[in-house]
């Protein structure tokens, strides 16, 4: 059976449809990964990539200026990340910016962002070197964390340790805290203390009163008074804002009423 | 009277897998022939890809508007919903739209093929063509497991296509999300690794679906039943080998780094 004039030409426009997608498609990846347009290619290096792969994004400014090309070892400590750039984002790309291996979000892929440094350098030539700053690497990171939960641990089992002892009443806090004979002791103590206290002021009252030492009370409460006076003159005179004159009268003033 | 000669199982899996290879080297010998059957092929493109289109669509759309509308919750959980076109996509591209395609054609195309190649045996049609000097294999076989090669890759790009525009629609359902951003997203995420291997696997499912169609219904026996058990294992075979197919796929570009 042939195929009708009407099946040729639905079948055409079929296959033609789904090659166009399928171009379209590759258009677009393409168009992402920088394939097609006007670029310029920089590279770095790392002495760690941090799981950087090729095809992840290179970004400047925030926004999204090309990829990862190629990722080698050069060397048993460095590894080389040539990356293909937008020719738009040339002019802007200083040789003094510099290229740090960050992370899209707290679980996005690995990218590479350029920071820029400052505005008087020259801008970067084509397969040039840019500056590169190391990522934090997550396993030291790790390491340190680690480290820290073990201090931790130990911290909280010694203080476990003494909490338990402080319960069963061992050690000077735990006595102090958990045992009656402690508390009689410190009881006894005080009310030893206010006898004591009692009897020394009976003991002062007396000496006040002894002809050998009653000139000297009688000295110490004059000079309270005398020092009292001047206080509430010095308080008086600040509040009136006197004058010279003013002023050495009073002082005339107060030290008589001192002799007296 | 002519006694019936057991023949143990093992052996008769051995002569249909040894069937199946002749059958096969049939089919590339009748390739390369002056005299193609070009009109045959265009007619047979339009059976199988055309015609196969409104489902395949249909389906490709659901799959994708589905599977975001299952991703969404899980998702916004996590609050990663952002990456819902790009888990999408990625998931459409590299194997849900291949395989399910794939499988959709074997049961509408394998089953088909295998009943019409099945009647014509039944018919006496084949043993028909080839006393009249024509050649079955190349009218018959050769331009329906091409036609099959050609139009599984693009009835499963459509599919794509389709299936990432089902899961917009799936997104703005619950909130808007401007095209271009969508697609944006979803094309940052592919890439040649993705694309690549899924068109090339289904090029290998169409001539799974074309060749195990005819195989199954040129080598059908004699009797209207047959007809019926072409089709069928048609379908059953042809879905088999897709899913073995896909397995190794897998395998491969795995190791290749894909």
């Amino acid at each position: 059976m042939k195929a009708t004039f009407g099946q040729k030409v639905k079948t055409g426009i079929f296959t033609f449809a789904g090659l166009v997608l399928l171009i379209g498609g590759i258009f677009l990846i393409g168009k992402n990964k920088n394939m097609f347009g006007d670029t310029f290619h920089i590279y770095g290096t790392f002495r760690n990539v941090g799981g950087l792969q090729v095809g992840n994004n290179v970004r400047f400014v925030g926004i999204n200026v090309g990829t990862v090309e190629s990722i080698h070892i050069i060397s048993d400590t460095l590894a080389r990340v040539d990356m293909v750039i937008k020719e738009k984002a040339h002019p802007f790309i200083k040789s003094d910016a510099i290229a740090n291996i960050g992370s899209d979000g707290l679980m996005g892929d690995k990218l590479i962002i350029i920071s820029a440094t400052s505005d008087n350098a020259v801008i970067i030539k084509d397969k040039g070197l840019i500056e590169t700053v190391d990522p934090v690497d997550f396993g030291q990171v790790m390491d340190k964390v680690s480290r820290i939960a073990d201090n931790a641990e130990v911290i909280t089992e010694q203080l476990a340790g003494i909490a338990t002892q402080i319960n069963a009443g061992k050690g000077s806090i735990g006595t102090l805290l958990y045992s009656d004979k402690v508390a009689k002791n410190l009881e006894g103590s005080v009310d030893n203390l206010k006898q004591g206290t009692a009897g020394f002021s009976q003991n002062m009252d007396a000496l006040k009163h002894n002809f050998l030492l009653k000139g000297y009370y009688k000295k110490k409460a004059r000079a309270k008074e005398q020092q009292e006076t001047i206080e509430q003159f010095k308080e008086d005179t600040t509040g009136q804002n006197l004058n010279k004159k003013e002023k050495r009268k009073a002082e005339r003033k107060l030290k008589k009423e001192l002799k007296q | 009277m002519a006694q019936e000669i057991y023949i143990p199982s093992y052996k008769r899996v051995l002569e249909e897998a040894g069937n199946q290879v002749l059958f096969m080297f049939r089919f590339f010998r009748n390739i390369f022939r002056f005299d193609f059957e070009w009109n045959e092929l265009v007619r047979q493109c339009y059976m199988i890809g055309y015609r196969s289109f409104p489902l395949v669509a249909i389906t490709g759309f659901i799959v994708g508007f589905v599977m975001t509308l299952q991703a969404e919750p899980t998702m916004k959980e996590f609050g990663a919903e952002s990456y819902i076109p790009r888990m999408v996509a990625v998931s459409l591209i590299r194997e849900i739209c291949p395989v399910i395609i794939a499988l959709i054609c074997a049961g509408k195309v394998a089953s088909g093929i295998g009943a019409e190649l099945g009647s014509m045996k039944v018919t006496e049609q084949v043993e028909a063509m080839e006393v009249s000097g024509a050649n079955p294999i190349q009218y018959l076989v050769v331009t329906r497991i091409l036609a099959c090669m050609f139009m599984i890759p693009l009835l499963n790009i459509a599919a794509e296509g389709l299936g990432l525009l089902g899961s917009y629609a799936g997104i703005n359902i619950g909130e808007h999300v401007s095209p271009v951003l969508f697609f944006n997203k979803a094309f940052t995420s592919i890439t040649f690794g993705d694309l690549l291997p899924s068109f090339i696997k289904t090029v290998f499912f169409g001539f799974a679906i074309g060749f195990v169609g005819c195989y199954k219904g040129y080598n059908s026996d004699r009797g209207t039943e047959s007809v019926g058990i072409a089709a069928n294992s048609a379908v059953v075979n042809a879905s088999l080998w897709i899913i073995v197919m896909d397995a190794i796929a897998v395998q491969l570009t795995n190791a290749l780094g894909y």
